[in-house]
């Protein structure tokens, strides 16, 4: 209990830093969580009406993913250096696989006879995309966003090892000096943080699936 | 002679890879506000000869027409928009309401929206589906149900033409009794022209006003169904539509085109004699015969006028042709 006032106090005292961290924490989160969704999304669409195709990109992402996100900024070191940007493409890379793929099922998963149907009343491609998949695969896709931001979120703490900022830098710090309330400090807000977009994605794919019930 | 809705002319269709035909030099006419059944085996490019109408499959060669006009001469999406499309699948969209469902063409199409609600109402009302379901979604609703959607749906856009791939197929069979009939009565009401492709021999001579029979690739007879029955093309019709089954035959002569006059027949007798509407099927006939062992059975007019009646003698002229 001491050790949570303590933490609380230091939070307190050092206001700006600690909301400064937090600042840094969500935009990383949310850019990486933007990007994966900009570019994996039509990805995954892509791969869901061409088979051919979806064997190597989704091969190419799952393997990604088998990189620890810690080891992708060890290799990006060298190349863009330390800082904000490193680890926001480590960031991405970690949220793309998850995006991909349930974007992928979600597409995949509209009965072919309902697009048949569709196409035969003379709906065009681009609404048939509009009205029925997207919607239809949405409530799959948002899951798959979930997925992604709860890691995306998680992961970020790690951005403070190359100098990226975010409430990792308590985390570590805390670690370093052997303070375990400073460590709470980055800690608590982080699994707050995951909770609390784990509950906001769940509230949106429940209005997504409305129908369903 | 009416005008022909439809006209295919030397229509084929070979799959890539395929060794051969699935539709082979196909020439056929079919009439404005006629009922045309396509009854064949799974493979026997039944469906594949509907499909090619809308162009859900392309020709390898030849052309179809629809009133006179080549249907590749516009475009895509507007050729579809003027034509039903109903299939077994049915194909509702699980995310929209009822009335969503069935307001697609006309939004398409670009209709205001009181013409929209109007058009839905009155189709729901055509298809024998109560207003209060306009604001469900499919998954509520039994298949039968959902498929009457699936025909108002069709009907939105109020097309001259309406393809029916197996529309009926998945539903169970009282329901699909049922349906049946509703559906031949607002085809009748509304003179669409149809072409129903089904592999249940019993529905393609119950729903044709004509019926092709199809085995690979070709049409082997294009007639009314009570034709087909007589005079079978040759061995696969008659064995498929199992045209030395009377009973077959009988369901499919009204008794008012056979019934005798009235001759001899007390009036007095009137309550002795069981009886039929005019639209009954001589099978209806021969069944009342039967249970109430008399010599025949009086056929009424829709107001309880005796018409005239069929007795066994009657029937046995089917036989004879």
């Amino acid at each position: 209990m001491e050790v949570l006032s303590q933490a609380i106090e230091y939070a307190a005292t050092n206001s700006d830093r600690f909301w400064e961290a937090v600042r840094v924490h969500v935009s990383i989160s949310l850019y990486a969580l933007l990007i994966a969704v900009v570019i994996c999304v039509p990805l995954g669409i892509v791969c869901a009406k061409k088979q051919w195709l979806s064997g190597p990109i989704m091969g190419l992402f799952n393997s990604l993913r088998v990189i620890p996100s810690l080891a992708v900024l060890v290799i990006l070191l060298p190349l863009i250096g330390t800082g904000f940007t490193p680890a926001l493409v480590a960031l991405t890379l970690l949220a793309c696989p998850p995006v991909l793929i349930n974007t992928y099922m979600g597409f995949r998963s509209v009965e072919p006879s309902i697009i048949e149907a569709a196409s035969g009343m003379g709906m065009s491609g681009g609404r048939i995309m509009r009205k029925v998949e997207l919607p239809l695969a949405l409530p799959l896709l948002l899951s798959g966003v979930k997925t992604a931001a709860v890691e995306v979120i998680a992961s970020a703490t790690l951005a403070a090892f190359i100098g990226g900022g975010g409430l990792g830098t308590f985390i570590i710090n805390g670690l370093g000096m052997y303070k375990f309330s400073l460590l709470l400090v980055g800690a608590i807000p982080v699994a707050l943080l995951a909770i609390l977009s784990e509950i906001g994605f769940a509230l949106i794919e429940r209005v997504s699936t409305r129908y369903a019930r | 002679m009416s005008k022909q809705a439809i006209v295919f002319d030397r229509v084929s269709k070979t799959f890539p890879k395929a060794s051969k035909p699935s539709v082979n030099e196909t020439s056929l006419e079919i009439g404005q506000g006629s009922f045309v059944t396509i009854l064949g085996a799974s493979g026997c490019g039944k469906t594949t000869l509907l499909k090619m109408v809308n162009r859900i499959i392309e020709p390898s060669s030849g052309t179809i027409s629809i009133f006179g006009k080549d249907i590749r001469q516009q475009p895509l999406t507007e050729l579809r928009r003027s034509i039903g499309y109903v299939i077994q699948q049915i194909g509702l969209f699980p995310h929209m309401t009822i009335e969503q469902n069935i307001s697609t063409v006309p939004e398409i199409l670009g209709w205001d929206r009181e013409k929209i609600k109007s058009r839905v109402k009155e189709l729901m009302e055509l298809v024998h589906l109560p207003e209060s379901f306009s604001k469900r979604y499919p998954h509520q609703l039994s298949g039968g149900q959902q498929q009457r959607v699936g025909i108002a749906r069709a009907m939105a856009g109020d097309p001259e033409v309406l393809l029916m791939d197996e529309p009926f197929g998945a539903i169970d069979a009282i329901t699909r009794g049922k349906l049946q009939d509703d559906f031949k009565q607002i085809q009748q009401q509304l003179g669409k022209t149809v072409i129903f492709v089904t592999h249940d021999v019993e529905e393609a001579l119950k729903l044709g006003d004509k019926m092709i029979v199809m085995n690979e690739g070709t049409i082997q007879q294009y007639d009314t169904p009570l034709r087909i029955l007589e005079q079978p093309a040759n061995e696969f019709v008659s064995r498929l539509v199992q045209a030395d089954d009377l009973f077959q035959r009988l369901h499919l002569i009204r008794a008012e085109d056979s019934m005798i006059a009235l001759d001899g027949h007390d009036p007095a007798d009137a309550g002795q004699y069981p009886r039929l509407p005019a639209g009954a099927s001589l099978k209806d006939a021969l069944q009342l015969i039967l249970k109430h062992g008399v010599p025949y059975v009086v056929i009424e007019s829709v107001n309880g006028q005796p018409l005239g009646k069929i007795t066994m003698a009657n029937l046995y002229s089917v036989e004879g042709g």
